[in-house]
């Protein structure tokens, strides 16, 4: 019988902080821009300048250790973590070491109806290095300083995760602490939220870890589940082969769905920390972590737990609805607009949630949600009209006076469709009226056809019975 | 050693051993200078990692204008479209 293996999983995710200026200089942060167009001597490593540190840096990180339950160090120091590459003009990246700003946190995850404490390691600052471009140059490779001391956190969890499903909820969790403190975009693509993930496995039940790999290059939470996956299964598959797993770095090789091993010498650095001369240290105050937490917003947990009391919706809702940021203010604004909670909530999650912008105003969704309610327009025509909203921008009202989609309602021309119908299909009249009760449903379907969807469906069931029942 | 001697050898003119005995008796005077330290009692004495005792340094989070990229790029032995060019790297 094959071993069965757990798998121990840590991340380490660098978040890009939504500064204006770079951590030690004045150069923009901002993405896009002509290459090594956003330099200067401080962070093109010239001899004798002087890093300062950018004060907002540290109040973005503190909020981040506040809201993720981390004790703040009261001293903080820069190191110089020391290795050769190009992207990396002074040759050593400014960053922490043995005092880092925050440590011993934790996020709440929830997987498959199931919460679990994932526990934060540390938080800590640095700066990113710049970057290597190889792609279609000769013997030669071309680096951009541009995002040389950017500000970034490194954020690494203790080895608690058991499954790459786990992996992505603490991600997206992680991700959407970030972007509600709007510290940080969040944005994988453009890599201003990167994730490493170290991966190992152990006989269940084992209490040592196994050796673990490291996995690099994953840019989105479907490539982090699918990378963790493999990699699990590669070292299974090693183990029952009786071989041994390697300590090394792989990278996700998005084309061919596989890890491969990094092919440089990345692994086995000896960094040489050691303090950075140029830095003062930074003493956190316990005012100013007071300071700070009075800046804190509401946070997705609070935020969850208020629609549920003040909105009155279900739980399930209420977490679909917070995990971001966007859509919750756009619920609250409709909320505010027309007090129909749940109505606007299904209607939310069952087509906005997967927009990148929500295509529409918060008046224009609950204006059509109140013309459903007031039996102006049906549910089912309800549906072309949102379609045509997002298409044309216009109100819910004028598209309906438009393409006349007002839902019938007066007895006198539901009565007329049921006439119609009813003298079409003579024969079913008949059976009805000798009891195959069951052919109410055809009726009621042959009448909405003929309306164009646009009968109110109450008052035609009780018309329809009504003019069944009467023998003619 | 080798290198040492051919090198003392060209910028001095005194005999080799003289030298190496007057180099062993300086190096020997530093050490012991530098193992003085061995019998301070630094217990309790945080490491220095700054010469000056100050904290706090910080700067607004307000932009600088950058360098023009020629300037940025002028240091560099070689250069091609705008970017720093480096003898090939692999990832
Ligand atoms: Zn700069």
């Amino acid at each position: 019988m094959a071993t069965k293996y757990e798998a121990v999983i840590g991340l380490e995710v660098h978040a890009q902080m939504l500064t204006r200026s770079k951590i030690f200089c004045g150069c923009s942060t901002s993405f896009g821009s002509q290459p090594n167009s956003q330099t200067c001597p401080v962070c093109l490593g010239m001899p004798g300048v002087l890093p300062v540190l950018n004060k907002k840096v540290v109040e973005f990180a503190m909020k981040t250790a506040l809201a993720t339950h981390c004790t703040i160090g009261p001293l903080n120091q820069f190191a110089r973590k020391n290795y050769f590459y190009p992207d990396l003009p002074k040759g050593y990246q400014i960053s922490q070491f043995e005092l880092p700003l925050a440590e011993r946190g934790r996020i709440e995850i929830e997987v498959n109806g199931e919460g679990k404490k994932i526990r934060i390691t540390r938080i800590h600052l640095e700066e990113d290095a710049g970057k290597n471009i190889h792609e279609g140059i000769e013997d030669a490779s071309y680096v951009d300083l541009n995002r040389t001391g950017v500000p970034l956190m490194e954020i690494v969890s203790e080895p608690d995760i058991r499954s790459s499903e786990e992996a992505a909820a603490y991600l997206k969790k992680l991700r959407n602490i970030l972007v509600y403190l709007e510290v940080c975009d969040g944005n994988l693509e453009e890599g201003s939220f990167r994730c490493d993930a170290n991966v190992s496995i152990r006989p269940a039940g084992q209490a040592a870890f196994g050796t673990r790999t490291e996995l690099k290059n994953i840019n989105s939470f479907r490539f982090v589940q699918k990378a963790i996956d493999f990699e699990i299964k590669r070292q299974e598959q090693v183990l029952e082969e009786g071989g041994r797993i390697i300590q090394e770095t792989r990278l996700w090789d998005t084309q061919k769905q596989v890890t491969v091993p990094m092919r440089s010498k990345e692994s086995a650095h000896d960094y040489r920390y050691f303090p950075e001369p140029d830095l003062v240290p930074v003493k956190i105050s316990s005012e100013w972590i007071e300071e700070i937490r009075k800046t804190l917003p509401e946070l997705p947990e609070a935020k969850k737990e208020r629609f549920v009391l003040e909105y009155d919706i279900p739980p399930y809702d209420a977490s679909v609805l917070t995990q971001s940021k966007k859509i919750a203010n756009f619920f609250e604004a409709c909320v505010s607009l027309y007090h129909q909670p749940k109505a606007i909530s299904n209607w939310i999650m069952g087509d906005l949630l997967n927009e990148e912008e929500i295509p529409l105003s918060p008046e224009q969704l609950t204006g059509m949600i109140e013309l459903i309610d007031k039996g102006v327009i049906s549910g089912k025509i309800a549906k072309t009209v949102f379609e045509e909203m997002l298409k044309t921008k216009k109100d819910a009202r004028a598209i309906v006076e438009e393409k006349g989609l007002l839902q019938i309602s007066d007895d006198e021309s539901i009565l007329s469709l049921i006439d119609r119908v009813m003298k079409e299909s003579p024969e079913n009249v008949e059976q009805y009226r000798k009891g195959k009760e069951k052919l109410f449903g055809f009726f009621v379907g042959q009448v909405m056809k003929v309306s164009g969807g646009k009968a109110n469906p109450v008052k035609l069931n009780e018309l329809l019975f009504k003019k069944l029942k009467t023998p003619s | 050693m080798k290198k040492l001697d051919s090198r003392l050898h060209g910028n001095d003119r005194k005999p080799l051993f003289q030298i190496k005995e007057k180099l062993a008796s300086q190096l020997e005077q530093i050490l012991n200078y530098v193992n003085q330290l061995n019998e301070l009692d630094t217990k309790g004495v945080e490491p220095t990692s700054h010469a000056v005792l100050t904290e706090n340094v910080f700067r607004e989070d307000r932009l600088f204008p950058s360098l023009p990229v020629e300037a940025a790029l002028q240091n560099a032995p070689q250069q091609e479209k705008g970017f720093f060019k480096v003898p090939k790297v692999i990832e």
